[in-house]
Parts: C-alpha cells; structure tokens; sequence
C-alpha cells in the first residue's frame, strides 16, 4: 500500500509539471529544456528559505514560484527572437549554466546555505524541517497524497480555464499563425511572456510540493 | 601556453569534424541529429568488443565504422523520412533524435556496462619537438581530422555529389522539382555524417577512453561550433571548434569547473548577438526574408 501511495503522488506531481510544460509546447510550439534548471531553482529557493530564515510553508511555496516566474522571464526575453530548434538550444544553455551555478556555488569550509556556500554543491541541502500548515504535519504519505491531489485539481482547473479562455484562443491563434493574429491586435510577444511567467509558477509550485514527498522518505 | 593551443587545435579539430557531421544532416533535411551522439558511444564500445573477441584492431576499426554508417542510415530510414512524408515540424525531428540516442545509450548500458574504457592497456608513446610534447594518440588524431577535412573539403566544392548536397541545403523543394533523388541524397548525407562522427569517436577513444554518456556532450560541443562558426559556412564550424576548444582550455587553466558554463554562455552570446555566426557568407537582404 505504502508503494502505491508513493506512485500516486509522483504521478500528481509530474501530471503538474507536464501541465506546464504543455502550457508553452502545444499553444507557442516551444520546447523548453530548461524546466528542470526552473525546477531546481523552486527546491534550492525552498531549502534555503526554510533552513537558513526559517520560514514556513505556504510563503516558502509562495516565494519559491515567484523567484522561479521572474528567472524564467530572462528565458522569455530570448524567445521573441529565436524559434525552432535554436530555442532549443538557448533553453539548453540556461539549464546547463544553472546546473553548473548550483554545483560549483559551493566550498568546503563554510557551512551549507552560507553566501559562499549556498547550494553545498554535489552533497546538496541536508535536514530541511517538515512542513506544517496551521499546526498541522505533513509527515505520512496519505496525508502527502491528498495534498498532491488536491494541488494536482486546482493546477488542473486553472489550466483548463486558461487554454478555454479568450486567452488560450489568443494563444493558439499565435502559435497557427502569428501575423494573422497580430493583425488582429494580439501581442505575440506579451502572450509569450505570460505563458512563460505561468509555466514557471508551476514548476516552482510543483517543486515545493515535491519536497513535501521528499521529507516523507 | 603553446602547448595549450596544441591541445587545443588538436580537439578543435575533434570538435570542428563532429560539427561537420552534425551540418551535413542538419542543413539539408533540417534534422537536429542529436541521435549522432549516441552513434558516437556506440563505435568505440563495438571496436573494442570487436578486437576483444580476437578481430584484427583494423578490422575492427572498420567495421564499427561501419555500424556507424549503417545506424546513421537507419535513423533516416526508419524514423526521419517518415516523419518527413508526415510533414512533421522540426521539433518532432528533434524529439525523435533524442528518442534514438536514447534508445542507443540504454542498448550500450545493457550489453557493454556503463564504466568507463580504453584501447590501451599500456602508457602512451610520447614525442617531443620544439619544447612541445605530443602523445601518439593525439598526432594520429591531430593528422587523420585535418586530411579528412581537407578530403571532405574538396569533395563538397568539387564533387557533383557535393554540389548536389549543397544544393540541397539550399532548396530541397526545388532540387525535386528538377528531378534529383533526393531521398537518396539525404541518405548519403546521413551515412557520411555517421561515418565522419564514428571516425571522430574512435580517434578521441583511443586517446582518452569512453564511455556510453559522453556522446551528448561531443554533439552539443559540435553544435556550439557551429552557432559560432556559422551554419552556411563549410570552414565556419571547423574554426568554430577549434575557437571553442582554445576557449574551453584557457577557461580550464584558470578553473575546470567552470569549463561548461563558459561553453553555454558563448553559446548564449552567439545565439543572441550574433545567430549568424562569425564566418557565415553575407547574403542580400531579400535572400533572408
């Protein structure tokens, strides 16, 4: 029973991040690899916001979404220029330079979360608390569970309002043919921009949520 | 510092024949072939059981070579020609590509193990000219890559069929629309990029060993090259590599780790600033509209 508890949260879990990934791949025909290097930025940010300023759940998530929103902008600026396989490789470049930042931000002799020591490089971030909600632990996988599940909902509903809005209309008219529906007044590049910035409050979201599972273990 | 541009030359040209290899597919069929990397890690391994299994090393140098061209045909066969009739976009290519080096790198895992291997059991010969000290490895490396480039060069200006795949590059609609074959012609521009990775691959293996995860890293090492080179160019991604390869080296003497972060800004920078390359041919302006 444990196991399958365990399936079913990683599936809520990477049923969300393939949500926002479908976000920018089918309505503006990118594809990103740099959600992984926006994923670990939502973990690093959770860790060191809790084990460092001690900060508790809901702002941490809050914080680890926003900080991964605003990153992900500095991927949306090049993306009004670059299309096809050449974003590909600007989205690869980004992961590469932030996996090596997160790997390399790291000295032996200070103590993990420090300035000079931020991300404790290959050992990663060890002993994050476990989160609680208004008293509340979530230190049991059924308990995981339901919040995977319930995020999984709300993540659901608001992508499926999203693409059936005025808004997913616009978009997909960009993606079939980008003059036709700038000549309608719509804004290829603040429509890219708002994808990107929603795409990436996913992942932060997700990642904060998949630390939840990762105390559970 | 002059050894260090040795070095460097050396791997450049590595680089600059990988990224030849990745042009001859992606400029005619618009194929990302990142499934070459995959390719690259499979060459050595099969040598090397080849020779294991008491195969002459010359044997079996060719004909993993030949694998080599052979998978590289098959990719086309099986996988990017039909997307192609489909009428895919590029990224469904891509995505296909990544899918095959996949595919090859899990199949290397299972059969050969994922540790790391060599050619030779004993130390390098070493040679030492000028104050500067070469292994046997990297002068027959450093020599085969520049007579194949100069090979390769002057079959692509001179050859009919270099002609055609050149024409190809340019216009594959129109190049069928005047009766070439072109389906055979993407097939040999795949079987030549097979080949020229697998030779590239063995060359660098018995230097400095294998395994089955670098091929990615060597292809996107070969696509830096050629954004920085530039795509239209023949001699722009050979220069790129040989550029990127003296950057990678100067940024290793101050701090290895460092190494790949200064590769993906430089491609960053090229890709932003100057997508076209540094020796990419001027066109008109109604030519890129």
């Amino acid at each position: 029973m444990s196991y399958l508890f365990h399936l079913a949260i990683f599936f809520c879990m990477y049923s969300i991040l393939a949500l926002s990934l479908n976000l920018i791949l089918r309505f503006c025909g990118y594809l990103s690899l740099a959600h992984s290097a926006y994923f670990a930025i939502g973990a690093y940010a959770y860790a060191l916001l809790t084990l460092t300023y001690g900060w508790s759940f809901i702002p941490v998530v809050l914080a680890a979404a926003a900080l991964a929103a605003v990153l992900s902008l500095f991927l949306s600026l090049p993306a009004w220029r670059l299309k096809g396989d050449f974003f590909v490789m600007i989205s690869l470049a980004v992961q590469s330079l932030t996996f090596t930042t997160i790997f390399n931000w790291a000295s032996p002799t200070d103590p993990p979360g420090s300035w000079k020591n931020l991300t404790n490089g290959s050992y990663g971030l060890p002993g994050i608390p476990k989160p609680d909600i208004l008293s509340v632990k979530f230190d049991t996988k059924d308990v995981i569970l339901l919040i995977a599940s319930l995020l999984l909902l709300v993540f659901f509903s608001i992508y499926y309002v999203l693409i059936k809005s005025p808004w997913g209309r616009s978009l997909i008219a960009l993606r079939d043919d980008d003059l036709a529906a700038r000549n309608l007044g719509k804004s290829p590049r603040l429509f890219k921009i708002q994808v990107f910035r929603n795409r990436m409050q996913y992942g932060g979201s997700r990642r904060g949520a998949l630390r939840l599972v990762c105390w559970v273990y | 510092m002059l050894q260090i541009l040795i070095n460097s030359l050396i791997n450049g040209l590595a680089i600059g024949v990988t990224a030849l290899a990745f042009t001859l597919v992606y400029r005619p069929t618009g194929v990302f072939y990142l499934a070459l990397g995959g390719i690259y890690a499979l060459v050595p391994h099969f040598a090397l059981w080849s020779i294991s299994r008491g195969v002459p090393w010359g044997v079996a140098c060719v004909a993993s070579m030949a694998l080599g061209v052979i998978v590289s045909c098959s990719c086309e066969v099986f996988s990017h020609s039909r997307l192609n009739h489909k009428g895919s976009p590029v990224i469904n290519h891509l995505i296909a590509s990544l899918g095959i080096y996949t595919i090859l790198v899990q199949l290397i895992v299972l059969i050969w193990g994922s540790n790391t291997k060599v050619f030779r059991s004993e130390q390098d010969r070493l040679f030492e000219f000028l104050g500067l000290i070469l292994t046997r490895s990297q002068l027959i490396a450093g020599l085969t890559l520049a007579v194949v480039l100069a090979a390769l060069g002057t079959w692509i200006k001179a050859s009919k069929l270099g002609l055609l795949l050149r024409g190809l590059a340019f216009n594959p609609t129109e190049m069928q629309l005047i009766g070439h074959p072109v389906p055979l012609l993407r097939l040999l521009a795949f079987g030549i990029s097979g080949g020229l990775v697998s030779l590239v691959s063995l060359l660098i293996a018995n230097d400095v060993g294998f395994d089955p995860f670098g091929g990615m890293s060597a292809i996107l090492l070969a696509v830096v090259a050629v954004i920085i080179g530039g795509r239209d160019s023949f001699i722009g991604p050979v220069l790129g590599g040989i550029a990127l390869s003296v950057v990678r080296s100067t940024a290793s003497w101050y701090s290895p780790k460092w190494q790949e972060a200064v590769t993906f800004l430089l491609l960053g920078f090229f890709l932003l600033f100057v997508p076209k390359g540094l020796f990419n041919r001027s066109t008109r302006m109604e030519a890129d509209s």
